[in-house]
């Protein structure tokens, strides 16, 4: 597929293709797998794929496919406990007085502050108890100490995902933790986990002026889809996470018939049939669930938000589109490598260097998920004294000149050449490969999906650039969003 | 496969559920202590080690997997080098070189070029290496190589492009204050290395003070074929690889090599406690210490005390109390940096204003702890363990193992520090972690630095000692 040879024939490059060396099976329950032989060292890097996200969430409990994926930390009934039975009455009673406690506080006028603090003391006492029978992280400390490495977890609008590298000849650890925390996970430590969380929001958005940008962003670019919340949640909705909810949604979602596993590495593929067979094969089927998910309907005119904030001053803006496999998408991919990847690129050229209006620029297409119909957006920051609106104007300006002029052949052919090298790249390590494979099989429906996708870009040219960007890049289908200070402060 | 077959294979899965009655009963699950694992053998991969015609240090680590070559040229300079009121200098020459010009071609023109060869050429500048990175197709790498080897040896700092990335670094500065993180471990290093040429960060006004000229004379000054060495993966062999450099590097002569070698930070004598004030949400704190480096003998204790201080994952004693027991941090944990011949070991936490306090002392009472010989024998064989276990990562692809084995001869570590590595941590015992925490992490000569809003935390900081409070003006 990647045939080359180096020029004065210094020696042929191997061919890489996916299909031909990935293994796909599924067990009869419905769990898929994915399995790329690599030996250039002995470790194998798993991922774990749901193809659920923020998007499935009902409305008042956004932040519960994430909160879910930190409670999947907590271990299981047979891992991070020293008497499951025992442990079980008291998070039994813990939930009910955690239930009353939530109800108290959300109570309608006003709380009674007396029955919160003694509702508060009680739900403390008790977690202290149970903390007795809690063997604390024990999933990480198992992992860790058997030379597990990037044990970590991602919750997206579209699909929450389960990392974790290990030495080769563990395999049979990681099938046995993940098949048990796949079908009985104990969601334990759940209202410290949730001041945590809490945490979490306050460094990753709160603190951070981007990251605030583009949550108020999709909030204005999608005034239905769920797209439009945050996937850690809104700050009153993660106050009062739900411990039956998150139940409610593992149930619903955490079935093998919604799940994809990848596995890449320096293993055998007729031993992990067997392993996974063993492990996970017992795991009960459950129907892939039905969503209902509103779609967005199309957007009658320009939106604009601005956030005040302390920080020097960014915007972003964003157009509505369809998400893959459309074909305008394959499209999107090429004019988001034109506008703004490399030094070459037309956004950097122009507002970066020859202008200087801008400190940065960047491009991406697909925001914030690919399940659904979604956003192909640029960002951008100043460079002071230049401000928003010279910025704006230069974006608009750029996106205007692809609705005009035809791309030359030779912009078109570098931004083949710059895809199909990504490609490339992302086959360097075991878990940037089984990242890859999970991702697509659960969004696209097919991980092969990538493996085509040169192909298809391939067969693009300028004019189909011109009539995308005449389709979609109008101001009645845009979104931006301004952050900036509060010029009374 | 289609969704609907996929939904018809469940189906069946059902089906045959049902039929035979038993696949709702997960059977009893094997304790994970008692599964017992096939031996694993391991030995990082053979690099080779080569030397270019004009002595420039070559290591090489051939893979054809992939048609894509990785290589590194490493250069013994940095931030540290800054001249003193032009702090800045090192970066953007690095910056520049890549930007500005070389040889016969534009900076325009090179961007050009390596963009169409979709090829990665990127250059980065820390305190004492700088490094130039090119990830491209084998098909272009001689093409690649000669423009790599202009921008190192031939830069013509352009005036446009010099002045472009002046702008951007007064940019970066003025936004650095944004960030409540990266400016307050921005901060931290600033005070770890008092008095240290490593601590030398540019300002707005040193980087205005900055001219063509002076990345000119500093670019002689530092880029020689003696001053730099390269780590190459790929799908060619050793003779290829080595005709391919000499061929791009190997007639640069090589002239006196300049002093590039800053003595060891000195570990400080006092606790010293600074205050950033900042109207944030999230108070950032970070309490650090200077260390021995990976050449010292208590090196692998440091280590171990690292790992069991905050740098673990869960199990560490830091993120244990202050995330998982008491919920007051998403991020917490240590971490230890080591070159050859020092460190620097820090704790740090991220909360709300209001816990600032609390965490700080809890950060400074299991540092404590360690020091009283708390440590369990359950606590070393966990980490030692992990630490063992998990080396294998870093030799897990051609282009890591071979940096890593370039780097020990760069940065003058012992020869034997990756190969004897698991043997070395496998020797740590409880004492002598105890001694490490004793010696290297005293709260009486600690800096702490916590950045956070209002006068509420600065008084009760005065607590801890004497505050210095620094307002933060570029």
């Amino acid at each position: 597929m990647f045939f080359t040879m180096l020029a004065g024939s210094l020696c042929e490059g191997r061919d890489f293709n996916l299909e031909d060396r990935v293994e796909k099976f599924l067990l009869p329950n419905g769990l898929t797998f994915l399995v790329l032989q690599r030996h250039f060292s002995p470790t194998v890097a798993f991922s774990i794929a749901y193809r659920v996200g923020a998007v499935e969430e009902e409305s008042g409990r956004t932040g519960t496919a994430h909160f879910l994926e930190h409670m999947l930390f907590k271990g299981t009934e047979t891992i991070g406990t020293k008497d499951y039975q025992a442990e079980r009455l008291i998070l039994k009673e813990i939930d009910q007085i955690g239930s009353f406690f939530d109800e108290e506080r959300r109570r309608n006028p006003r709380p009674d502050n007396r029955r919160t603090a003694e509702l508060e003391e009680r739900l403390k006492k008790l977690e202290a108890k149970a903390k007795s029978f809690i063997v604390e992280s024990e999933i990480d400390r198992l992992y860790t100490e058997n030379g597990g490495v990037d044990l970590n977890a991602g919750t997206g609008h579209d699909i929450t995902t389960y990392y974790v590298s290990l030495p080769s000849n563990k395999v049979e650890l990681w099938a046995r933790i993940e098949s048990d925390r796949m079908a009985k996970p104990v969601f334990r430590e759940f209202y410290t986990e949730r001041k945590v969380v809490q945490e979490e929001r306050l460094q990753s958005i709160e603190s951070n002026p981007h990251r605030l940008l583009m949550e108020q962003f999709f909030a204005a670019a999608f005034s239905a889809h769920p797209y439009r919340r945050p996937v850690i949640g809104w700050p009153s909705d993660i106050k009062y996470l739900n411990k039956r909810y998150v139940s409610h949604f593992y149930d619903t979602y955490y079935g093998p018939s919604n799940t994809v596993i990848a596995i890449v590495g320096d293993v055998k593929t007729k031993e992990i049939r067997e392993i996974v067979a063993r492990y996970f094969g017992s795991i009960a089927t459950r129907n892939a669930p039905a969503r209902d998910i509103t779609e967005e309907s199309p957007q009658r005119g320009p939106r604009r938000v601005e956030i005040l904030f302390d920080a020097e001053p960014e915007i972003a803006i964003g157009y509505h589109k369809p998400n893959l496999p459309h074909a305008d998408d394959y499209v999107f991919d090429l004019i988001d490598n034109i506008l703004s990847d490399g030094r070459s690129s037309r956004l950097y050229r122009e507002l970066v260097e020859r202008q200087g209006i801008a400190s940065s620029v960047n491009g991406a297409n697909g925001l914030p998920g690919s399940r659904f119909p979604n956003l192909f957006c640029l960002f951008a920051k100043p460079r002071a004294p230049h401000g928003i609106a010279e910025v704006e104007s230069a974006l608009l300006h750029e996106l205007n000149r692809l609705r005009e002029d035809k791309v030359s052949d030779r912009e078109l052919e570098k931004a083949k050449n710059a895809i199909r090298n990504d490609f490339i790249k992302g086959l360097s390590s075991n878990s940037g490969i089984a990242g890859m494979l999970t991702y697509f099989e659960v969004v696209a429906g097919d991980y092969r999906y990538i493996s085509k996708h040169y192909d298809r870009i391939e067969s693009l040219n300028a004019d189909d650039i011109m009539r995308v960007a005449r389709q979609y890049f109008n101001n009645i289908n845009r979104t931006t969003a301004v952050l900036m200070k509060d010029v009374r402060s | 496969m289609k969704q609907s077959e996929r939904r018809l294979l469940s189906a069946i899965a059902i089906i045959a559920c049902i039929a035979f009655g038993a696949c709702h009963q997960q059977p009893r699950m094997i304790d994970p202590s008692d599964i017992s694992y096939p031996p694993l053998s391991f030995q990082p991969p053979p690099t080779s080690r080569s030397v270019l015609e004009n002595g420039m240090v070559l290591h090489f680590l051939e893979d054809s997997e992939l048609p894509m070559v990785n290589l590194t040229i490493a250069v013994h300079t940095g931030s540290a080098f800054d001249p003193s009121e032009k702090e800045g200098l090192a970066e953007l020459t690095g910056t520049v070189m890549r930007t500005g010009g070389a040889g016969v071609q534009s900076g325009g023109e090179i961007d050009e070029e390596i963009d169409f060869m979709a090829a990665d050429l990127t250059v980065s500048v820390n305190r004492e290496i700088t490094s130039f990175r090119l990830s491209v197709n084998v098909k272009d790498l001689n093409r690649s190589l000669a423009i790599l080897s202009d921008i190192i040896r031939h830069p013509r700092f352009e005036n446009d492009k010099f002045s472009t990335a002046q702008a951007l670094k007064i940019e970066g500065l003025k936004r650095i204050i944004d960030n409540s993180q990266k400016l307050a471990f921005r901060e931290f290093i600033r005070r770890i290395y008092d008095n240290d040429p490593r601590g030398r960060i540019p300002t707005i006004a040193s980087i205005q003070k900055i001219t063509p000229e002076d990345c000119r004379v500093f670019h002689r000054d530092f880029f020689r074929p003696g001053n730099m060495m390269v780590s190459f993966s790929g799908p060619l062999n050793m003779v290829q690889a080595l005709a391919s450099l000499n061929h791009a590097f190997g007639k640069w002569k090589n002239s006196v090599v300049p002093e590039n070698k800053l003595p060891a930070p000195q570990p400080h004598r006092e606790r010293r406690i600074y205050f950033i004030p900042k109207s944030s949400p999230q108070s950032v704190i970070v309490v650090g210490w200077i260390v021995p480096g990976k050449n010292d003998v208590e090196h692998h204790a440091i280590e171990t005390l690292d790992f069991t201080y905050g740098s673990g994952g869960f199990r560490s004693r830091i993120f244990s109390e202050i995330r998982n027991r008491r919920g007051l941090a998403y991020s917490a944990g240590s971490f230890y940096s080591a070159r050859s011949d020092f460190g620097v070991i820090a704790a740090y936490a991220m909360t709300n204003p209001a816990a600032t306090t609390e965490v700080l002392s809890l950060i400074l009472s299991i540092g404590e702890d360690l020091r009283n010989g708390t440590i369990t024998s359950e606590e070393i064989v966990w980490t030692r363990k992990s630490l063992v276990n998990s080396f294998i990562f870093s030799f897990n692809t051609p282009e890591t193992s071979v940096y890593q084995e370039m780097l020990l001869e760069f940065e003058g570590i012992r020869k034997d520090y990756l190969r004897g590595y698991t043997s070395k941590i496998d020797l740590v015992a409880g004492d002598a972690v105890t001694a490490a925490a004793r010696r290297y992490i005293d709260p009486s000569v600690a800096t702490i630095l916590v950045l956070g809003p209002g006068e509420k935390i600065e008084r009760s900081l005065s607590g801890f000692g004497q505050v210095v409070t620094v307002n933060i003006t570029n």
